[in-house]
């Protein structure tokens, strides 16, 4: 694995996972926070813990942010010291800067000034939620596969006993099966979507697929699941 | 088409009910600040300005006919914690809330949340993932144990059919789709004869642990 440095400003809920996960991935993080009790929080899942103000272009050099393969701006509420930093950032020739949005306005002004990427968690989990809520079959829809969602299928039935290279998911309806959902005795397993695997009635299969492609199953199946 | 309860129209309540109702469903938007209610108005069913800690309140708006609630009341935790108490007594089948920290979330739990989120969370495992290896471009972990990742192809991948390629196919590791650049488009479930280019996006699924021993190998 190559080991990589990150700068992660700003120890909100967001910056603190972020950050511990990495430390706990094996990689160099340097945690940045203006506050005492957000550092301690770090304390000893991180690389370093430096108090600064990430607003400060001084106190990021001082910091030795610089040397940071990417840089990571979570620093809450205020639009100003996350913009200022995002800055900073770049001016200090960090080649990657992401920064984490507050709303879509604060989003394109950091487009402008620079941020190799924007992020928004707040507005992305609300979105995948909706389309979870909307349509309970659907565990997931992927952010960067547009128009395909993950979702919960009950195998037709003129598939029963068939295995899944037999049944042609993907050649003929474009699916992919993830994995087989089953209940044996009384427990429900996960079963891997091995070509060689064969469907059992009351099988619950995890698909991805487009919405067309799904409707054209649903007809060629008698409208099963 | 189901019905919504959304209370609490901040920076997580607000796209989430405007995305609930652009996909048709019916969506009644509660926020104790009138500007908030007014800015959902013109795009959901119905929207309201109540305080959601009362129960009157909640009962005098019908939110017990709701097939399901979500409470996202920002940083006020104990109001989230008694609006999450009243709709389960109102007997609202399908709650959602978020958590401000892992403990809020246990108590939201307790009070009857059918589930818990925790987007500035989700979101930093997913980030970090992502930053983990240069060759996975986005990361997203699913239900039960399952973690879908877009990757860029290693030199050693490229130019080989999608069948030679050593993902972990005999622990379910597959790939979904490859997104082309040139031209620019998504082939879904990609047959096994299909030639991995350099310029491809590869999107492989399987179990966190085969996905994760790929991306580390």
């Amino acid at each position: 694995m190559e080991r990589r440095r990150f700068a992660v400003l700003g120890l909100g809920s967001f910056g603190l996972h972020l950050a511990r996960t990495l430390h706990e991935m094996g990689h160099e993080v340097l945690a940045l926070d203006q506050s005492r009790a957000a550092l301690e929080a770090v304390e000893g899942r991180c690389a370093r813990a430096v108090l600064a103000d990430a607003a400060d272009k001084a106190e990021l050099e001082a910091a030795g942010v610089a040397s940071a393969d990417v840089a990571v701006v979570a620093l809450g509420p205020r639009i100003d010291a996350s913009t200022l930093a995002t800055l900073f950032l770049r001016e200090l020739g960090i080649r990657e800067v992401i920064t984490k949005a507050l709303g879509l306005d604060h989003g394109r002004l950091l487009d402008r000034i620079g941020a190799t990427e924007v992020i928004y968690p707040e507005r992305e989990v609300a979105r995948q939620l909706a389309h979870r809520l909307a349509d309970p079959e659907v565990l997931d829809d992927l952010p960067f596969l547009e128009g395909y969602s993950l979702l919960e299928l009950r195998a037709p039935e003129d598939l029963w006993g068939k295995t899944l290279a037999e049944a042609h998911l993907r050649r003929v309806h474009k699916m992919a099966v993830a994995l087989i959902k089953r209940r044996e005795r009384d427990r429900e397993v996960s079963v891997p979507a091995r070509p060689t695997e064969r469907f059992r009635p009351g099988d619950v299969l995890v698909v991805l697929a487009r919405d067309e492609d799904l409707a054209a199953f649903r007809q060629a199946h008698g409208g099963a699941a | 088409m189901r019905r919504y309860a959304v209370i609490g129209l901040g920076s997580f309540g607000m796209p989430l009910a405007l995305e609930l109702s652009r996909l048709g469903q019916r969506v009644t938007a509660i926020d104790a600040n009138p500007e908030r209610a007014r800015d959902a108005q013109a795009q959901v069913h119905q929207a309201l300005v109540a305080d959601a800690t009362d129960r009157d309140n909640l009962r005098a708006m019908g939110v017990e006919q709701v097939d399901a609630a979500v409470v996202s009341l920002g940083g006020h935790a104990e109001a989230a914690v008694r609006v999450v108490l009243h709709l389960t007594r109102l007997g609202v089948r399908e709650i959602v809330a978020k958590c401000l920290d892992e403990e809020h979330g246990e108590i939201l739990s307790r009070v009857g949340a059918t589930r818990v989120v925790f987007p500035e969370r989700d979101m930093a495992t997913r980030v970090a993932r992502r930053l983990h290896s240069r060759s996975v471009l986005d990361y997203l972990s699913l239900a039960s144990g399952f973690s879908v990742v877009e990757l860029a192809p290693t030199t050693k991948q490229i130019g080989k059919r999608l069948a030679e390629l050593s993902l972990g196919q005999e622990q379910g590791v597959q790939v979904l789709a490859v997104k082309e650049l040139v031209p620019e488009r998504v082939v879904s479930a990609p047959a096994a004869e299909f030639v991995v280019k350099d310029s491809d996006i590869l999107v492989v699924m399987g179990p966190e642990d085969a996905v994760r021993a790929m991306q580390e190998g």
